[in-house]
């Protein structure tokens, strides 16, 4: 084989390769986006219990509360270990401080984040991760990249797991910090 | 040696000396275009600098629309790489800085309410708001529970950027730029600061040259690109542009028509020759002594500076029209022309005497080259030109005999009724319309496109901070953090009155260290309590050691440290001097009033500041004018006698006012810069009436003043038509004082003794 020869092929490969790996990243897209399709839309309250693992601490903490889903927000309301509640919508992130929800700044795109997830806005979502299915994991599982920032500077990924609804979300920050949120089906009110 | 030999021997060293000293000096000096960067120097010269340095004078913004997300992303991205040298202010740059700062302040800084709970000993709220943060489901920080387990700087930390994010509220943050939406089209925004001076003509045109091109190159490859721009660096090069344009149009369209008027009047090229040698040896002349005296020479100041073709044309054609009668009339025409470069001389002094960086270059020019153009005409001509080696045109003379004729025919009491009538009503006409502006908005007129871009950023960009701001001096850093803390209270008091929407201070960012050091022994008391023990062995971490090392000024980010100054010492310049920006201010004198009481801040606004300088200039350069128009009428009553020097003041008077009456009746408000052309009109006025009391024949001076006054009319004229208002109003000025000058001028003739011939 001579030289021209050699780098021809290297070029076809190259370029099959390369459109092989499009192929392949768009249809795991596909895959996961068909994934969470099949997931019934939560509305109403659901009840969460998160283990948020910190780095620098020993052990993880334990939370449990429940969730208020409307179609504009959610309300995080947290019962264990302390009472407290956050706000999230299109706005941002509202902590309740003394009866009132105060907004907290550069925590839009957060606010929209969780909605999406809860929601699944496959818009939002396709547009700021890139999206893949983790069929290896217990339950049908969808794991979400951040693709630009501010996200990319706040997660490291995102795992979104189900059978026929959300049930599991865990957070892997980019500071290391983890949290599983498990959401108890028993309180789901299904929109067929 | 010959004389003549050795008079153009010298004649041709001292160029020669000229051109070698600016051919070294000229590659190595700036040219500035900035009119209020040649504003006075002051006591709060260290306020002038401020502004100078300040970094909003240094940015540009670029906001890029008309394409898809992507590809906007794409162009946007090229744009960066393909302009290095710009450095790109980031959201990224400043996430990755405020992560850097929130790792540094951990345990130093705390929100207000925080600091009330630690004062009260109330731990137990501390502690569930630390609970509240640590199980919401947002991110934490890294890194900081060690030193901060209640997560106070947190908090701190996020009241602080609500104010910062509040800038930004339309916008996304993406790494390398914002984003954002408008009229349903997305758009990106890119923001960069300049590292040169955008009033430094010689590097800002070339790089705006550049960009401008780069974009253009882009919207080849995307034919659906549009974009807009801001920054001063656009207006800076515009007004650099359209001065250095205006320059050598006027300039070349003025000599032009001085070598058509010379051509016209001597039809031989030697007056011709020795015409543009006298203009070029001024120009010469004052271009070394400008360079020499000044760093940096102002595109302005030569605008205003080719007045020194007028005056020096004068001189020239006095000199070739006397060198043409003979030895005797040159020698009786050399005294007039010595007072008239005295007078003129004096005038431009005047100038020289005021604090204003411009007139002072315009001065020092014109010093030197109306003296070069004085020596060549007394020296250079005798021996360059011999006596009746040129014809006249007679039409020339016909048409200064006419006006000669035409005043003759007025007899000395006839001639003090109209000067009297003429000079009373132009003076009272004057008192009617007068009206000065020295607001230095009015200064230039911005360029509407320029504008439109601006507009367009802010609408994209939301509300910015105001151009003023609060200034607040002090010994030492920590001492300015103290009295920012000092002047907190007066900021809140105007929030809640509706007289300030925000602001942002140092202090924000930055405790003192009086206060750090106290919020780490209140915290030592909060891990000591119950409450604290208890919080801790649930966390699973151990009590914090107390921390040594403050934090300081070098660990805030980049975009509040700019917010501090050190002024160079020097006269009633402060050692610290912090910036507190603005938003939505409306401060009113009341308020204004409280600051001054607090003795060490100040409302500053830049545009009111030079505004105010200018209107002292303004008023010096009143009292310069009076000063050295009564200078030169002492001279005059010395020399002619009080009959003939009170008519050449009404004659001034009359010039003058008229000059005026006709920007006024034009709807120009009067500015400094017309003043400026009082000067002028007065220093030419004065050339003309000397002339005309000199024993000379008053048709030869009239035909030397009518000639220089043509020409004189003709670059100033052209002044008029500039786009920039004040070189605008200079030249009309000049012009309608120079024709009302030249068409009186005569009538001088029929006042006192007359030494002047008729004919």
């Amino acid at each position: 084989m001579n030289w021209r020869l050699g780098l021809w092929c290297w070029l076809l490969a190259s370029s099959s390769f390369a459109a092989a790996a499009s192929d392949t990243a768009q249809s795991q897209q596909t895959v996961a986006l068909q994934q969470m399709a099949q997931w019934q839309l939560p509305q109403g309250k659901l009840l969460f219990s998160q283990q948020k693992w910190i780095r620098g601490l020993q052990r993880p903490l334990k939370s449990q509360g429940f969730l208020q889903l409307e179609p504009q927000s959610l309300d995080w309301v947290t019962e264990q270990p302390v009472q407290s509640a956050v706000r999230l919508d299109k706005q941002g992130v509202q902590q309740q401080l003394a009866g009132t929800y105060q907004l907290q700044a550069g925590t839009e795109l957060i606010g929209r984040l969780m909605l999406a997830m809860l929601q699944q806005d496959q818009a939002f979502l396709r547009q700021y991760f890139s999206l893949q299915p983790l069929p290896e994991q217990s339950g049908e599982c969808v794991q979400l990249t951040p693709l630009q920032a501010p996200l990319t500077n706040f997660y490291r990924h995102i795992v979104l797991c189900g059978q026929t609804s959300l049930s599991r979300i865990e957070l892997t920050e980019l500071a290391g910090n983890r949290s599983e949120i498990l959401l108890t089906a028993a309180s789901i009110k299904a929109v067929p | 040696m010959k004389k003549s030999t050795l008079i153009w021997g010298c004649w041709l060293v001292m160029l020669m000396l000229c051109g070698a000293y600016l051919s070294r000096q000229l590659p190595e000096r700036h040219w500035s275009s900035s009119i209020t960067a040649a504003f006075p120097g002051s006591d709060a010269d260290w306020q002038r600098d401020l502004v100078a340095n300040h970094s909003a004078n240094r940015q540009i913004r670029l906001a890029l629309t008309g394409l898809p997300e992507a590809q906007l992303a794409i162009v946007a991205a090229e744009f960066q790489q393909q302009n290095p040298e710009l450095r790109w202010v980031t959201p990224q740059q400043h996430w990755q800085q405020l992560q850097a700062f929130y790792q540094r302040a951990a345990g130093y800084i705390a929100t207000t309410a925080a600091h009330q709970h630690l004062a009260a000993a109330q731990y137990q709220s501390l502690t569930n708001s630390a609970w509240q943060q640590l199980l919401s489901p947002l991110p934490l920080a890294d890194n900081v529970l060690e030193r901060d387990p209640l997560l106070l700087s947190q908090a701190a930390m996020q009241h602080t950027a609500t104010g910062l994010s509040q800038q930004f509220q339309a916008l996304t943050p993406a790494a390398s730029w914002l984003k954002g939406r408008f009229e349903q089209l997305p758009f990106v925004l890119l923001q960069a600061e300049l590292a040169i001076d955008p009033f430094d003509a010689e590097l800002a045109v070339p790089l705006q040259a550049k960009l401008v091109q780069q974009l253009q190159l882009l919207q080849q490859q995307y034919p659906e690109l549009r974009w807009h721009h801001s920054g001063l660096l656009f207006h800076a090069v515009k007004a650099a542009t359209t001065a250095k344009t205006e320059m050598s149009w006027y300039g070349g369209l003025s000599m032009f028509a001085i070598v058509l008027l010379l051509w016209w009047v001597f039809a031989s090229g030697k007056p011709l020759l020795l015409a543009v040698i006298t203009l070029g040896s001024a120009g010469l002349a004052g271009l070394t002594a400008v360079v020499w005296f000044f760093e940096s020479p102002h595109l302005l100041a030569f605008v205003f500076a080719t007045t020194l073709i007028g005056v020096a044309i004068d001189y020239s054609f006095h000199g070739l029209l006397a060198v043409q009668q003979g030895p005797v009339f040159f020698r009786r025409m050399l005294p007039g022309l010595s007072l008239s470069l005295l007078s003129t001389l004096l005038g431009y002094t005047a100038l020289l005497l005021l604090p204003l960086t411009i007139l002072n270059q315009v001065a020092v020019f014109m010093l030197a080259g109306l003296t070069a153009a004085y020596l060549m005409v007394r020296f250079v001509y005798p021996v360059a030109l011999a006596p009746q080696s040129m014809t006249i045109a007679a039409s020339a003379r016909c048409g200064a005999n006419l006006l000669v004729r035409f005043w003759q025919r007025f007899n000395q009491r006839q001639a003090w009724m109209l000067f009297g009538t003429v000079a009373i009503s132009s003076a009272l006409l004057f008192l009617l319309l007068v009206k000065f502006s020295d607001d230095v908005r009015g200064f230039n007129q911005l360029d509407p496109t320029l504008q439109q871009h601006e507009q367009h950023i802010v609408k994209l960009s939301g509300q910015q901070w105001d151009n003023k701001f609060l200034l607040v001096s002090a010994e030492t850093a920590e001492q300015l953090l103290v009295r920012e803390g000092q002047l907190r209270p007066l900021l809140q008091a105007w929030q809640q009155q509706g007289l300030l929407r925000n602001w942002q201070a140092v202090s924000d960012w930055l405790p003192t260290i009086a206060a750090q050091q106290q919020l780490q022994q209140q915290l030592q008391l909060v891990y000591q309590s119950a409450v604290g023990q208890q919080f801790l062995q649930q966390l699973g971490v151990a009590v914090p050691q107390p921390l040594a090392q403050w934090l300081t000024a070098t660990d805030l980010p980049d975009f509040v440290q700019q917010q501090l100054y050190t002024p160079v010492a020097g006269k009633g310049a402060p050692a610290k001097v912090s910036v507190i920006l603005l938003r939505g201010s409306t401060l009113g004198n009341t308020q204004l009033a409280q600051l001054s009481q607090l003795g060490f801040a100040q409302r500053f606004d830049p545009i009111e500041d030079a505004s105010a300088k200018v209107a002292g200039v303004r008023q010096q350069l009143g009292i310069g004018l009076a000063v050295a128009v009564l200078a030169a009428i002492l001279i005059l009553v010395w020399y002619y006698g009080v009959k003939r020097a009170g008519a050449i003041t009404l004659f001034l008077q009359i010039a003058v006012c008229s000059a005026l009456n006709i920007s006024l009746l034009l709807g120009q408000t009067l500015t400094l810069f017309h003043l400026v052309g009082v000067l002028l009109v007065v220093a030419l006025a004065l050339d003309y009436a000397i002339f005309f009391a000199s024993k000379l024949a008053a048709a030869e001076v009239q035909l030397a003043v009518g000639l220089s006054a043509i020409t004189s009319m003709l670059a100033f004229g052209m002044l008029a038509f500039s786009q920039t208002p004040v070189i605008a109003g200079f030249g009309l000025t000049i012009l309608v004082g120079i024709l009302v000058a030249v068409l009186t001028a005569p009538l001088l003739t029929r006042i006192g003794d007359l030494e002047t011939q008729g004919e």
